[in-house]
This record gives structure tokens, C-alpha cells and sequence, in this order.
């Protein structure tokens, strides 16, 4: 049984999300896709929020996700400290991490991963904001 | 080693043979072209999952950040091509004592001791090096047999560079050279004046592939299934750093298509610009393969929506015509004098849109190759067939 991610923060908090992520150890930019709370916007609607779908995550992750919700920093890979070195400081990522800045809900791999993303954006009356049509 | 999947054909390897009839080698074909690639998402050792490896990514739903082509592997498995590549580390198992590493400073000892190099830390940083002679752009395979206190290698881009990252512990490594040089430094962690000893042995550094596909970013990365890389159509893709060519180009991708598509999906593309020098190859929300160059948007006939299929399109400037295949058919052809861009490279699983990722294909992907041949229907037949469609 998989464990899948949806994961989406406010357009405000985005950035230091992201950078809580990359201190993780996952990577830079990790939530990227746009969505609204327009309803069917166009795409070069303006984003409210910003999405990230993580298919097959580990329970280690989806946990540390779960403490973000209780003010739990992550524990962060060897030799990479809260503030040093470009490193986002505890305090700003306390703040990104929690709600409503950020918000995540899980699913097994009963569902796709459109039917994910749709049903989390549902839960918070989103819109993906689409590509252009090519 | 087990390999799944790996592409059997009647003259596998066969280089220069003739392609056409019954003697056709897909591998052969592959090989012969001036550039291309070819991934394989079904075998287990062309995948890891970092961009820099070394742990594979071959066991179901974990993550891809580097795919390795094995356009030129004429059917080997990864460490069967390695052996026969030539080793571009000069004395790497020291047998000839320290020739070809330079003294690099410090006022340490390096000495070799049984066929083995023992750095020990002095007030200042102990250091051999040794530059070699690369190609930007192609990825190579560094290993080494560390021991001792803190070693570590660093792996640069300029002589003095460690921008490349480190091993500090005997394993692999995978990298992409950014320049034509490639430094090898040896040193120690330990701190100055201590008088630790770090050993180093078998440095080896060979080109494993001319073109990576990679992701850096987690939750961009798409995962290993014995049915092909899935990738999530809202974030996955691997990037390449293959530009079409000026002239003739093909793309053949062998794939499952979802069951329903909110938007175009696209399985490999790239486009400059305000879409200057297209090139993207994908599905639309009806199922129909489409073909988009400057110039042309080619949609197929047939719907594909839900079905396992290799698919393909060519382009030639110079005859002024493009094609796609899906099936064993051709579904489409057109005038059109298309330059593709040759500045901004593919995506696997997105089209490169100047830069940033969209357009994003919810399927999986077994192999995906690309190469400067203008292909007719029989061509792509006979790389469908060796794909197993």
C-alpha cells in the first residue's frame, strides 16, 4: 500500500514552505503548480495557493508533515542547521508550517493522483489554475 | 544482476549492420545515430534515486532523480558497458606509487604503502590531485575504495573546484561534467595537526552516458513500477540536456495512457520563448496523439486513451514534412518546415517550457528515445516491434 501526498500552502507562505522542504534534504521548489479560489480561472489567473503531489511518500515523511500541524520542525539531514548557511531559520519555518499556511492530506493508492489533487483542492473550495491550451 | 525488460532484438549490438528486413537491431540503430538517447524505465540499473545516485531506484514506488540513456550500451547492462569504456584516472590504484597525482600543499604525508595512498593531516591541508580531460555535458561514474579517518574526494569542474560534490566513503558516484575538465582531489576531514590517516584505493572515473535525465526536486520525481516510470501529471519530470538538432529528428516514446485527460499532456517537448521552435509530443483530452511545431499542430486519429502504445513523431526542415506513428500506423503527416529549438532541452513527462515545467503527462512511460533520422512508417514499425508493442 502507497502512501500519496497532497500537499498546499497559501501563495504568502509558499516560498519559506518551499525552503522548509529544501532544508529536508528534498530539493528546491517542491510546490509549484498554481490553483485559485476563482472559480474556473483562466490560465493566467492570479494564485492563491500553490500545490505539490508526492506519490509513494515514506510514513517517515508523512509523519513529519502530520507534526507540522502540532508546531513539530522536521528533523533536517546531517550538517544542515535551522538558520546557517542559507539554511531558513526555525523561527520563519515554524511560522510557514503552520495552518492555514500549509495544509496536506494523504490517500492510498485506491485513488489516482487527479482524483487527489482534486479532492484536496475541493476541501478548500481550490481551482487548479490550468496551462494554456497548446 | 536481473535486467526487466531489457530490449531483445535478432542482432543485438550488431553496430553498422544493416537496419532493415529481419536484421534489424534496435540497438544497432540506436548507436548509429550522431545523437539521441534512449531510456529504458523497465530495467533495473539505468535508474537511481538521486540525481547523483548511487542507490538504484529499482523496486516499486521509489523515486527517479537520474535516468542514464543507453543509447550506446548495444544491449549490456550498466556495469558490462562500464568495463569496456576506457579509464580516464591515470594510476588510480596507485600501483605506480604516486605518479599522476600532484602534490597539492600541505605539510602532511602522502605516501603509498602496499598499493594503497595514506594521506595524514598536517598543520596544513594535505591534498593529491589530479585533473582529467572531460566532456561537458556527459555523465561519468566515479568510484573509489576509501578508508581510514575522514577521507574524502572532491569532484570539480575547475582544478581547484568541489562544486561537483564528494564521496567520503568508498562507493560511487554519478555526475555531469559542466566543462571539459574534471578535478580529483584527495584529503582528509580530520582536523589540521591532527595526525590522522585517511587511505584511498581503485579510483576510477568512466563516461557511463552522453545524456542524463534528472530531477533534484522530491516531489517533481517520478517512481519506479514494473510497468514503467509513473509520473503524477501534476509535478513529475526528468530533464535532459538533449537539444533536437537543426536537421531531421525523431521522438518515440512507448507508453500507457491515462483512461481520461483534464488538459494536453505532453510526454517529451520543448519550446523556447513565447513557444518559438516547438517541439512537443502528447495527448489531448480526446485521446489523439498530437504533434505540435511551429507551424503545424498534428493531431492522430485514433484514441489512445487507456491503452499501452508506442508513439512516435519526425520532423525533417529540409523536405518540409512531419509525421506521427502510434501503433503500428501513421497517424498523421503535414507540411511543415519546422526548426525545432535547439537551445532548450526536452523534458520527460512535460514539455520544457523556456525553463519551467508544464503540461505535465499522467501515464507511464517504458521508453522514451530521440535521435536526428527522419523515420518513415517501416522505420517505426521496426522500433515498435523491438519495443515490444
Amino acid at each position: 500500500m502507497t502512501i500519496n501526498v497532497i500537499g498546499i500552502a497559501t501563495a504568502a507562505a509558499v516560498t519559506n514552505v518551499n525552503l522548509v522542504l529544501q532544508a529536508m534534504g528534498r530539493g528546491p521548489g517542491n510546490i509549484s503548480r498554481k490553483a485559485t479560489t476563482v472559480a474556473d480561472p483562466a490560465w493566467d489567473a492570479t494564485p492563491t495557493h500553490y500545490f505539490m503531489s508526492d506519490q509513494g511518500v515514506t510514513p517517515e515523511f508523512q509523519a513529519q508533515l502530520l507534526g507540522f500541524a502540532n508546531g513539530d520542525l522536521p528533523p533536517l539531514p546531517e550538517g544542515v542547521v535551522w538558520g546557517e548557511e542559507g539554511v531558513i531559520s526555525a523561527q520563519d519555518a515554524l511560522a510557514a508550517i503552520a495552518s492555514p499556511n500549509f495544509s496536506f492530506a494523504s490517500f492510498s493508492g485506491a485513488f489516482t493522483p487527479g482524483e487527489q489533487v482534486q479532492a484536496s483542492l475541493d476541501a478548500l473550495g481550490l481551482h487548479v489554475i490550468p496551462f494554456p491550451e497548446i | 544482476m536481473l535486467i526487466r525488460g531489457v530490449v531483445s532484438s535478432p542482432v543485438r549490438g550488431v553496430v553498422g549492420s544493416g537496419f532493415g528486413g529481419d536484421t534489424f537491431s534496435l540497438d544497432a540503430f540506436m548507436a548509429s545515430q550522431s545523437a539521441g538517447f534512449w531510456y529504458n524505465f523497465l530495467r533495473d540499473d539505468t535508474m537511481f534515486q538521486k540525481d547523483v545516485g548511487p542507490t538504484p531506484a529499482d523496486g516499486p514506488n521509489e523515486v527517479i532523480g537520474l535516468a542514464l540513456s543507453q543509447r550506446l550500451w548495444g544491449g549490456q547492462t550498466r556495469t558490462g558497458y562500464l568495463a569496456g569504456q576506457p579509464e580516464l584516472v591515470a594510476n588510480g590504484d596507485f600501483a605506480s606509487g604516486l605518479d599522476n597525482w600532484a602534490d597539492a600543499g600541505g605539510n602532511g604525508s602522502a605516501v603509498v604503502v602496499g598499493g594503497v595512498l595514506q594521506i595524514t593531516e598536517g598543520t596544513s591541508r594535505e591534498e593529491r590531485r589530479q585533473v582529467l580531460t572531460v566532456v561537458a555535458g556527459r555523465t561519468y561514474r566515479i568510484s573509489a575504495t576509501l578508508g581510514g579517518s575522514l577521507p574524502v574526494l572532491y569532484l570539480g569542474s575547475t582544478t581547484s573546484g568541489a562544486n561537483l560534490g564528494n564521496i567520503q566513503a568508498t562507493g560511487e558516484r554519478f555526475i555531469t561534467a559542466t566543462t571539459t575538465t574534471l578535478s580529483i582531489r584527495l584529503q582528509t576531514l580530520n582536523t589540521l595537526g591532527s595526525g590522522l590517516t585517511a587511505t584511498f584505493d581503485d579510483i576510477s572515473v568512466r563516461e557511463v552516458s552522453q545524456v542524463p535525465a534528472t530531477q533534484s526536486t522530491t516531489s517533481f520525481k517520478p517512481k519506479f513500477q514494473t510497468t514503467g516510470a509513473a509520473f503524477d501529471g501534476t509535478d513529475d519530470n526528468l530533464l535532459t540536456n538533449y537539444t533536437a538538432g537543426s536537421g531531421a529528428n525523431f521522438m518515440i516514446a512507448k507508453v500507457v495512457v491515462p483512461a481520461s485527460l483534464a488538459e494536453t499532456q505532453v510526454i517529451i517537448g520543448a519550446n523556447a520563448a513565447l513557444d518559438a521552435g516547438r517541439v512537443r509530443l502528447g495527448i489531448t483530452t480526446a485521446g489523439r496523439l498530437r504533434l505540435s511545431v511551429e507551424g503545424v499542430d498534428l493531431d492522430g486519429s485514433t484514441d489512445l486513451r487507456g491503452q499501452t502504445v508506442v508513439v512516435g513523431a519526425t520532423t525533417d526542415p529540409v523536405s518540409g514534412q512531419v509525421r506521427t506513428f502510434a501503433g503500428s500506423s501513421q497517424q498523421a503527416a503535414s507540411a511543415a518546415a519546422a526548426a525545432l529549438t535547439t537551445t532548450i532541452p526536452l523534458r520527460i513527462g512535460a514539455r520544457n517550457n523556456d525553463g519551467a515545467a508544464a503540461n505535465f503527462f499522467g501515464g507511464s512511460i517504458q521508453h522514451v528515445l530521440a535521435g536526428r533520422e527522419f523515420i518513415d512508417l517501416a522505420r517505426f514499425n521496426q522500433i515498435a516491434n523491438a519495443l515490444g508493442a
